[in-house]
């Protein structure tokens, strides 16, 4: 008799690297019929096969070319800058100072996004970035510990969210010269605002679409799901 | 307002004491604020003019409406909060997701989770409530990793769906366990 819990279970023990002849013999030890297993076998690989060509496999990599993010981003800060400064100017505040950054945004972020770039590959979300000092950081799948998509005010409105995955490390944060940022207050790697890419224990994409966000999630997510790691450093 | 259901949340359902409770912390503050302008604004107008009396009574019905207004503002953003609080433990993931005008998602592995724990306020304690809180090793998931406000069957009910979960996960890594000849 057929089932799918012996499918399954054949699908898992494969996923993992056993040998087929391993699996047959784990399972005829338990009591399973020989023709039950080959009947087994030969269904799954007329299942594989479709699985493994068509579009939705996650075997595709995800880039910044699929899931851009958007040219809005660069204009958030200074969106809100000028709406901050409308507001004060209502109650008769003046802010000279966020006007001057306002240009220095308007360059810095185009150069900013146009040198961030990131992957889903096989075994590594991979993010490259950097406009004078550059850095490339590889997190593997199986160590985050945890996937983030937010939205704050601005991002409602303008149908945005940012994506983020955490893993566990302290990371190794330089500053501009390439000075570790130590000197930092309580030496608490804060992370405040949205920062652009790798920073601290973080990888974080802001300004993406709401659905490009989501869509991204899955794909990570199927993929922390096909590399798991072996040994657990949950305590439970 | 429509909930967000969730196989989870079904089974383990929010109080909805919990929009209560809320309410009571968010306003608080600005009760005891309002409280305090009353009290310098009728000491201000005994020791004034002979009109004292009839300004005291407005500034009095202003102060009331004022606090209704708060009180309806948090009560109504609460029972949104409420509605739009959404948790589900997936075969693979928990996830969790609050907020209803800045939404923040957050989705953990469960080999990542470090400690589950349940805890209570003051205030959870004469609501009866209980908050369950899973986190694992970064600072924001220690932040936005809770369900707060479930009763003491919901919440020792996730507590024991979340512990089985974790040392199910975690052993079948070791130990392949083939099926059984039905």
């Amino acid at each position: 008799m057929l089932n799918s819990e012996i499918i399954n279970y054949i699908k898992n023990e494969l996923a993992k690297g056993e040998s087929k002849q391993e699996i047959i013999n784990s399972l005829t030890k338990t009591g399973w019929q020989n023709n039950d297993i080959q009947e087994a076998f030969n269904s799954l690989s007329a299942l594989i096969s479709p699985i493994a060509t068509s579009p939705q496999s996650t075997s595709e990599i995800v880039t910044e070319k699929n899931y851009p993010i958007t040219k809005l981003w660069i204009f958030k800060a200074p969106i809100i800058i000028i709406v901050i400064s409308i507001a004060a100017l209502f109650f008769g505040y003046y802010f000279p100072y966020l006007v001057i950054a306002l240009p220095i945004y308007l360059i810095a972020n185009p150069l900013i996004r146009a040198n961030f770039h990131y992957a889903t590959e096989e075994k590594f979300f991979t993010v490259r970035q950097g406009v004078f000092s550059k850095k490339q950081r590889n997190l593997p799948y199986g160590v985050i510990q945890n996937v983030l998509v937010k939205q704050d005010w601005f991002d409602r409105i303008f149908g945005l969210a940012s994506f983020s995955v955490e893993n566990a490390s302290q990371g190794d944060d330089k500053g501009f010269f390439g000075r570790s940022k130590g000197f930092r207050l309580g030496g608490a790697h804060q992370q405040q605002g949205e920062s652009v890419g790798s920073s601290g224990n973080k990888v974080n994409i802001p300004g993406l679409k709401k659905k490009d966000a989501e869509a991204i999630k899955l794909v990570l997510l199927q993929r922390m799901k096909e590399n798991p790691i072996e040994d657990s450093q949950s305590g439970l | 307002m429509q909930i967000a259901w969730s196989k989870t949340r079904k089974q383990f359902p929010l109080s909805t004491k919990k929009v209560l409770k809320k309410t009571v912390t968010g306003t608080l503050v600005w009760i005891i604020l309002l409280f305090i302008i009353w009290s310098i604004l009728a000491f201000a107008f005994s020791s004034g003019n002979e009109n004292g009396g009839g300004n005291l009574l407005i500034a009095t019905v202003g102060i009331f409406v004022l606090m209704f207004f708060i009180l309806f503002i948090v009560y109504f953003y609460q029972r949104w909060y409420y509605a739009v609080y959404f948790y589900d433990l997936t075969p693979d993931f928990i996830q969790i997701k609050k907020g209803p005008i800045t939404p923040r998602e957050i989705t953990i592995p469960y080999e990542r989770v470090q400690d589950v724990y349940v805890d209570q306020d003051l205030l959870d304690r004469i609501f009866g409530l209980y908050d369950v809180h899973l986190s694992s090793a970064t600072i924001s998931s220690g932040m936005e990793a809770h369900i707060d406000g479930v009763e003491k069957p919901a919440a020792d009910g996730l507590r024991a769906m979340l512990l089985q979960t974790l040392s199910e996960r975690i052993s079948k890594k070791k130990v392949p366990i083939p099926p059984q000849v039905q």
